[in-house]
Order: C-alpha cells, then structure tokens, then sequence
C-alpha cells in the first residue's frame, strides 16, 4: 500500500496538500456555507436560502463589475503577457546587466502596492501630475487620464502592468532557462534567424509557461483590487469598478458579508470558466 | 541595613506588580495613536497600578478586525470607535454613567449636558445610557487660503474682516471673484463623500433623508435643482472634477495653490499647519435655509468584558481620557482636534486652533437635531458608498441626473429591505 | 571595428524606454520622501527636491521599533519561504509527474483556489486560526502560507516540462522515487527554485491580511502592519512620511533580491541548463 502511495508520487503532494486543506480548502468550503446567510459579522448570522443569489440578479453593478473586469482582461491581460515575455527574453541570460536589470524591473513588485500606485495617481493627475505637466510645457493638451472611462481603464492597465510585470517576467525568464541549450544549438546548425528560432523553437517550448502566465495574469485581476482601489476607486463612477472590488466594498464598507460571499461564489465560477475558455482559445490556435 | 531597605522595597512592589490592572486599547494609528499615547503616559502617574498597552490597528481596517474580535469573543477592554459604525457597537460598551459620579463627582446628566448636542445624541443611546466618550471630534468648515483673499481684496467671516456668514449666492460670488483675482484654475476643494452632498443640499435646504428616514431626492423637484447646481459647479472650474470624479485628495489642489478655499473640517488643521509657505484660515461654511455642519470622527468606550476588575479600570480610563481638563485635554493638545465640549478652553499653544474651536464650534450649536439624527442611521452609513459613485458617474458626465436619482432610489429601497425596516 | 547588429539596437531602446517607465513611480516615491510638505503639494510638480529633507524618515521612525519589525519580518520571510519552496516543489512534481487516484482533480483545485483572495476568505481563515491557537504568534503569519497556489501552480507548469524518458531510464537503473527526486528533479529544477525563493520572500515581505489577522501586540508588528497603522486616518499623516517608510521598506528587498541571485544563478550555472 505505502509503495503503491510512493510509486504514485502521492506522497509527495501529501504536505502541501494538509496546508492547501486547513488554511484554503475550509474557508472556501465555510464561504460557500455563509453565502445562505445574512449577516453584518456583528449580529447573528440569519438564514435567508437562496435570498443572496436572488438580490444579484437585480443588482445590475454586479452585473456590470462583470462586464468591466472582462474590459480590463481585454486591454490589460495582452499587455502582461507580451511585455514580460519581451524582458524575459532580453534579460533571461545570466550576465551582469542582465542580472541588474532583473532586479530593477522587478522592483515594483516588491513595493507596497497602496504606496506605488499613489506615486501613480500623482504622476497621471490631470491638474497637478508631472506628466501633464511636462505634456504642456512641451506644447501638447494635458490627458484626462483618470477622468474619462476609457483612459482610465488605459490607466488601470499600465499601472497593473508595472505593478506585476516582476512576477511574470521571472516565470517567463523561469521557462526560458528550462528550456535545453540543445534545442536552440539544432535551429542554429539548421541556419535559422533569431526570429524564427523564437518563433518555430522557443516559443511552442513555452507552452506550460505561457498557460502559467495567463492564468496568473487573469486570477490577479480577477481576485485582487489593490490597484484599482488606491488608483480610481472604481471611478470614474462605475466605469473601473471591477467584481473584485465590488464584492470588498460590500462585506467591509457596508458589511454585507453573506451577500458578498454570494457574489465571490458566482464570480469564482465565472472565472474559472473564463480561465478554462482562454486557456482553450490559446491552445487551439 | 542597605540590604533591609531593599528588601522592603521588595517587598512593597510585590503587590504593585502583580496586583496591575492589565488593559487592551485598540486605536486607529496615525495622530490617534500619538495622542493616546501622550494621555496613557500622563495616566501612569496617576494611577501606576493600571497598565494599558496600546494597539495601532491599521485604520481601514479597523472596522473588520474589531468585529472579527467580538465575534470571538477577544475584544480589547477599550476601543476608539469610528462615527458611522458607533450605534452598531452600543450593545458591546459599558454603561459609562454608572462610573461617572464616583470618577468625575457628576452627574451622568451633567456629564452628557456639557456636549455639544451632536455630541451627545451620538453618546448616549435610547435608554439613557452612556456608552462612550468623545474623543476624536470633528466639525465640517471652510478654509481660507487667507493670501488669495487678500489679494483679491474679500473679507471672510468670522476672522478675516467679516462677521456673518455668506449667503449661498455670496459664497458663489466670493468664489468667482478670488478666482479671478488670482487667475487661478478652479476655486473650491472638496472631498468626494456623501457627507459633503449631504451637508451642502441641507444647507440650501434640502434633506437627503427626512425625519422618518425617507429617501427624498427624487421626489423634491427643488432637490434635483439643487444637484445640477452641484454638478455645474464643476463645469464652470469653481470645484476640482478630479476630486470626485477620481478621488484626489483635495488637500493637494489647495496646498498646491490651485484653489482659494477647501471645505473640510477641524480635522484638517495639522495638516495645514505643516505648509509653512501658504497661510490658512478656518471660516464659517455659508448659511442659506439652514445654518450648519455634519459632525465626526471617533468615539471611545469600554467593552463589556466580563471581567469586573478589568471592566471598572478600563471605565476610570474612559472617563478621564474624555472629561475636559483631564486626560482629554493631553490628547487634543496633540493631535490639534477640536473639543467635543461646550465653553471649554484648551491651550493648544497656537491660536489659529482657538479659531478652529470657535469657528466649529459655532456651527455646532447652530447644527438643528435632525441632521446628526437622521445621520446616526444604519440607512445612511449604508447609503454613503452608493451616493459617492452615483454622483460621481454624473460630474463625470457618464450618466444623467435622473438616472442617478433612480438609482439611488433602488438602493435605498435595497438596503430597506435588507435592514428590515427604516433604522 | 564590431558591427553593431540591428537587433541589439531594438533590445537596448526595448530596455531603456521600459526601464523609465518602470522606474519612474519608484524615482518619484524616493525623491518624494525627502521633500518637505510645501514641496510635495507644490506646484508644478518637482522631479528633485529643491531643499532635501529628513523630516519624513524623522516622523516616520519616531517611536517605532523598526528593528523589531525587520525581525519579525525576516524570520516569517525566511521560515516561510523555506517550507514554500520545499513543499511547493515537492507538490509541483507529484501534481505534474504523479500516477495516482484524483491527481486531475487536484490539479483543477490548484487553479481554482488562484482565484480567491485573501481579502475574501479572512473572516473563516480568521476562525480556523484562532482555533488552532496561532494569534498573537509568529507561526500564524507563516503555517497558513506555506501552501501559495501562484507557487504551486508555477512549479507545476515547470515540471511538467522535464522529459518523462529522463525519469523512466532512472527507473531503469533502479533508483527509487525519493532518489529520482533528489538526484534528478531536484538539480533540475534550480531555476524554478530560485524563482520560487524570491517569489516566496516578497509575498511574505509584502503581506498585510495575516499579520493583520493574527498579530495584536506591537512586539510582534512586521514592517508592511507598521507601515499601514503609520497612515492613520484620512489627514493627520503627511505622505513624506508614509513615503520615507515605503522606501525603508522597499531597498532591503531590492538588496535581497539581488543577493538571491547570485546565489542561485551560481547553483544554476555550476549545475548546467542540459538533461
């Protein structure tokens, strides 16, 4: 019995496995429980059925913190695929400059992402912001950046990306080193470009990390708000107001905690599909 | 002989040690954690058998964390309480007027009585028990950038050459005039909050909520006029869009000069006190139909423990920390906030917050009932969230005003429900 | 004389262009700390402070125990992040390279928990915590994160790329698992190791919901709990202050980053990239 568990490579999940129980498992498991609840977390929780899931059929801000989170995984998901892949590609060899470089850009990953994002919305201000600032100077009209929807949806994006570029860059520079000198050694002797060689060899190796770093990207915008909240808070109006951010400002603005865990139920499944969809799409293509 | 001395020393703090009163305080960081800091020091000298350790609890998260804590029954013996969630709490504090004799030499009536009335309706709960102290307090009013107004040659009341407070339309014509004068960009700061919109309709007359707590904007036409007024302050450059359209903070446009006025409150006086290059002033905010200002802050009480000992040390601290002339003076000393208490003289050592405790002050009494009543509700606490971003979606011009309306309409009718009735 | 290739030429301004944009924030936020309050409001905005200042690192140091938060801090980063890395490792082969009942399963249950957030599931965590007896104790910031489902999934997408013929022919010369694990897996996976340790760190470095959970003694504060008590409410806190903290709290992880490094990059180029 214990060698059939040890030939299976069982045991060696088994670790991980009675953290991943304890700490992750049971609170998701209680999540799914208390979402039949009302509850302020002050007074007893009361029963309420299906009452929670019913309520978000017509809140339409839920509905619509959906359809913005898929906007920002349109403009933003791309950017912190490519962008990383093209430092990873630039940095990924171990010399000095490289080595540096990596640091440096992952930096803002490192830095508490309340502090980096204000620096943010002092650079994009529109009144007092430095880029403004320099924009007319130069002689060019100043940008709306966090007044208008759509560029503030533009700016949501490239301050995620500076913010998660770190992470990516290094699974990307991760992949890359696995891949076996070998492989490139063969594209070289058979005469091809850099291009190609990235193209036709590295690339379709990168396929496991090119799953990894998708996913990452997606369950990022879909589980965190740090961004979003320090950046626009949502705004303006509803218009970057994404289901995660949502979902924080009724449990601990307003204490609805039974009807959050609602929507973080319906919205778990929702990107899980999602994941699966894209992750699908890509390995079609 | 030395020896015998030590061991009568000994043998003295023997029961001083062990026989400490051990205390838990949970504060909000930041200057509440300074100022507490200070009272807690004095404390000591008086009562060396009390310890109180103080906790800094992140401030957005204070909320959350203090509620996990109750829900497990840990709560600390003494907690500052945030306005709007206070009436939330009251079941979980001490009744603060079964001490107040034997520690203060009062009445609870007196006790309760020398409060501004905004104060006290907040401290004191539908049986008449008294379930906090004040201690952070705060009042809405405006601040002057005093050289632009110089410059522009307009006195403003009650410091600057002026007695009365402006009329709206005089508040509007004031703005436009210092704007010019200065050839500055925009006129008025303000922060995107509900109590802000709150605090501006009543003023000009229209209640966001009425007495019985219905929602009432959509259905006062002098309301919805009142709210285009709003939003065309920001088309016309007197207010800052980005400031509720995007949240910026509003102190950055009046520190960096590019307003004349803020309307913010006492809380703000440290931090302009800090700017030493610009000089600030608090005035009266302006008196339409009504005269007045929302009152806030933070609150402190004492848990029900269940532990007798613990219970009467952490009341006696209560008490002194927010009696006037006692530990409460230390703590607004140094966190610059302005006193919660009728006629009472705090020397803070710099007089521009003797005009700050005046000014607000006035506008505390002037404040009529209903407006910290209705406020006191779960409804409104719940609806502050909603009116941010419904009305900034129409400065920014994404939705209309009616549309908003409705929805704000949807909301209350939502969170009615959920609450089971209007409370 | 060298000819300067095309390509390197594209590389560079790639890097350059990239490096001011992501440096720019962080350049702002250190220059930023050392303004006074007039200056950091002022307009227009400087890029140098005019007269610099220690104002901000004064207050924000003031009665602080900042060499006990680094402590506090080092010892869950380093603790937890050793238990991350081995467990995780150890998962990442079992899920990718495992034969038995239900591994599919677990693997969809690694992406699934990639999307909840800490924020979401404090309330029951809280509850299983303070039922294991781990508030106010430094295991309580490192026991519920040892498992990191980014980590786990990372190194499950990288083991999946070790050829299956490398361990099979290790089969055949008749090591056992733990053997093929150590001599083969182990070695091969630097790279994923190294990523892992610095991924690892910075979120430990970084965290703010357990600490905020499990900690209510100022002895036990880490460095991202002190910065966030330091803001205080709305006003009160200029952000000189709450900027000269962020930088003390962001150079020791770029020191470190570096450090890790060398370290493993040595590890990796004496180990060799080939199988």
């Amino acid at each position: 019995m214990i060698r059939k568990l040890v030939r299976s490579r069982f045991l060696f999940v088994v670790p991980s496995l009675i953290f991943l129980a304890i700490f992750v498992l049971f609170p998701i498991i209680d999540i799914f429980r208390m979402s039949f609840y009302q509850w302020d977390l002050l007074t007893p929780p009361m029963f309420v059925g299906f009452e929670n899931f019913r309520m978000m059929l017509d809140d339409k801000w839920f509905w619509n913190s959906i359809l913005v989170s898929l906007k920002l995984l349109v403009v933003s998901v791309p950017l912190t695929f490519f962008v990383p892949l093209g430092l990873a590609l630039a940095l990924y060899k171990e010399t000095t400059s490289s080595k540096i470089l990596r640091a440096l850009f992952y930096w803002p990953y490192m830095m508490p992402a309340i502090a980096g994002t204000t620096m943010w919305k002092w650079i994009l201000s529109y009144d007092l912001g430095i880029l403004n600032y320099i924009m007319k100077t130069l002689g060019f009209k100043p940008v709306a950046w966090l007044l208008k929807p759509t560029p503030a949806l533009v700016a949501v994006s490239l301050v995620r990306l500076w913010g998660l570029t770190g992470l990516l860059m290094m699974m990307f520079i991760t992949g890359l080193q696995n891949i076996s000198s070998e492989y490139y050694e063969a594209a070289m002797i058979d005469g091809a470009n850099k291009w190609q060689i990235f193209w036709h060899v590295t690339f379709p190796l990168l396929k496991n990390t090119n799953v990894l770093v998708l996913t990452t990207s997606i369950a990022h915008l879909f589980r965190d708000f740090a961004v979003i909240y320090a950046l626009t808070g949502g705004g303006p109006g509803y218009s970057t107001m994404v289901t995660p951010l949502y979902i924080y400002n009724s449990a601990f603005t307003q204490f609805r905690i039974g009807y959050a865990y609602a929507m973080s139920v319906v919205f778990l499944l929702i990107s899980l599909m999602i994941t699966v969809f894209s992750i699908r799409a890509r390995e079609a293509r | 002989m030395k020896r015998w001395w030590t061991f009568l020393v000994v043998l003295l703090a023997v029961p001083l040690v062990f026989g400490a009163i051990k205390l838990t305080l949970w504060c909000g960081g930041g200057t509440e954690r300074r100022g507490l800091e200070a009272a807690i020091a004095e404390y000591k000298k008086i009562r060396p058998d009390v310890e109180i350790e103080l906790i800094d609890v992140p401030y957005a998260q204070f909320d959350q964390k203090l509620r996990l804590a109750i829900l497990s029954g840990d709560m600390p013996d003494l907690a500052t309480i945030t306005y709007p969630y206070a009436p939330g709490y009251m079941k979980y504090m001490l009744d603060l007027s079964l001490y107040v004799k034997e520690v203060l030499g009062i009445t609870p009536q007196e006790f309760a009585d020398s409060m501004y009335d905004v104060v006290k309706m907040r401290v004191v709960d539908e049986k008449g028990a008294i379930r906090y102290v004040p201690l952070h307090f705060t009042m809405q009013c405006l601040w002057v950038n005093v050289d632009y107004f110089k410059k522009a040659g307009v006195p403003y009341p009650p410091f600057g050459g002026r007695t009365e407070p402006w009329t709206w339309e005089e508040f509007m014509d004031v703005l436009k005039k210092v704007k010019a004068a200065n050839n500055i960009p925009y006129a008025l700061s303000m922060q995107r909050t509900a109590e802000r919109l709150f605090a501006y309709l009543a003023i000009r007359g229209v209640k966001t909520l009425d007495e019985q707590l219905n929602f009432t904007l959509d259905r006062d036409p002098k309301a919805k006029q009142l709210l285009q007024d709003f939003v065309n302050m920001f088309k016309e450059n007197i207010m800052v869009p980005a400031e509720w359209i995007a949240a910026q903070d509003p102190n950055m446009a009046l520190i960096g000069g590019l307003t004349a006025v803020l309307w913010g409150g006492s809380w703000n006086t440290l931090d302009l006190l800090r700017v030493t290059d610009k000089k600030f002033a608090p005035a009266y905010l302006p008196k339409d139909v009504y005269w007045l200002s929302l009152e806030g802050g933070r609150l402190f009480g004492a848990f029900k423990t269940g532990n007798k000992t613990r219970e009467k040390a952490a009341a006696e601290f209560a008490l002194w920390v927010g009696w006037k002339g006692k530990g409460y003076d230390i703590y607004l000393k140094t966190t610059y906030h302005m006193s919660a208490y009728k006629n009472h003289k705090v020397d803070y050592g710099n007089p521009i917050m003797d005009q700050v405790q005046e000014v607000c002050g006035k506008l505390a009494e002037a404040t009529p009932k209903w407006v910290a009543d209705v406020r006191n509700s779960e409804i409104w606490s719940r609806l502050q969230t909603p009116i941010n971003n419904q009305m900034s979606a129409v400065v920014a011009g994404q939705m209309s005003l009616d549309e908003a309306l409705k929805n704000l309409r949807n909301e209350y009718e939502r969170i009615v429900k959920e609450l089971g009735g209007k409370r | 004389m060298k000819k300067i290739k095309l390509i390197d030429v594209v590389k560079w301004t790639f890097l350059i262009v990239m490096l001011i944009f992501y440096m720019l924030p962080i350049y702002y936020a250190v220059v930023s700390s050392f303004k006074s309050i007039n200056e950091i409001y002022s307009y227009p905005p400087t890029l140098f402070p005019k007269k610099p200042t220690l104002q901000g690192y004064v207050e924000a140091i003031r009665g602080q125990d900042l060499l006990t938060y680094l402590k506090n801090t080092l010892f869950v980063a380093v603790v937890a992040t050793a238990l991350t890395v081995i467990t995780t490792v150890m998962a990442g082969y079992g899920l990718a390279k495992g034969e038995f009942f239900g591994r599919i399963f677990l693997n969809r249950l690694v992406v699934l928990t990639l999307f909840v957030s800490a924020q979401v599931i404090m309330v029951p965590l809280f509850v299983i915590i303070r039922r294991l007896g781990l508030i106010n104790n430094l295991w309580g910031l490192i026991l519920p994160a040892v498992y990191t489902p980014t980590a786990t999934f990372t190194a499950i997408q990288y083991m999946k790329e070790i050829p299956n013929e490398l361990l099979e022919s290790a089969k055949i010369d008749g090591a056992n698992e733990w053997q093929i694990f150590w001599r083969i897996v182990w070695p091969l996976s630097k790279p994923l190791v190294a990523a892992l340790t610095i991924f690892s760190f910075t979120w430990r470095w970084n965290d703010f919901v357990l600490p905020l959970l499990v900690v209510n003694r100022r002895s036990l504060y880490t460095l991202q709990l002190a910065l966030a008590v330091i803001q205080g409410e709305y006003g009160g806190i200029p952000w000189n202050t709450i900027l000269a903290f962020s930088t003390l709290t962001i150079i020791p992880t770029l020191v470190i980053f570096l450090l890790f490094q060398r370290f493993f990059m040595r590890g990796i180029m004496a180990g060799g990239l080939k199988y």
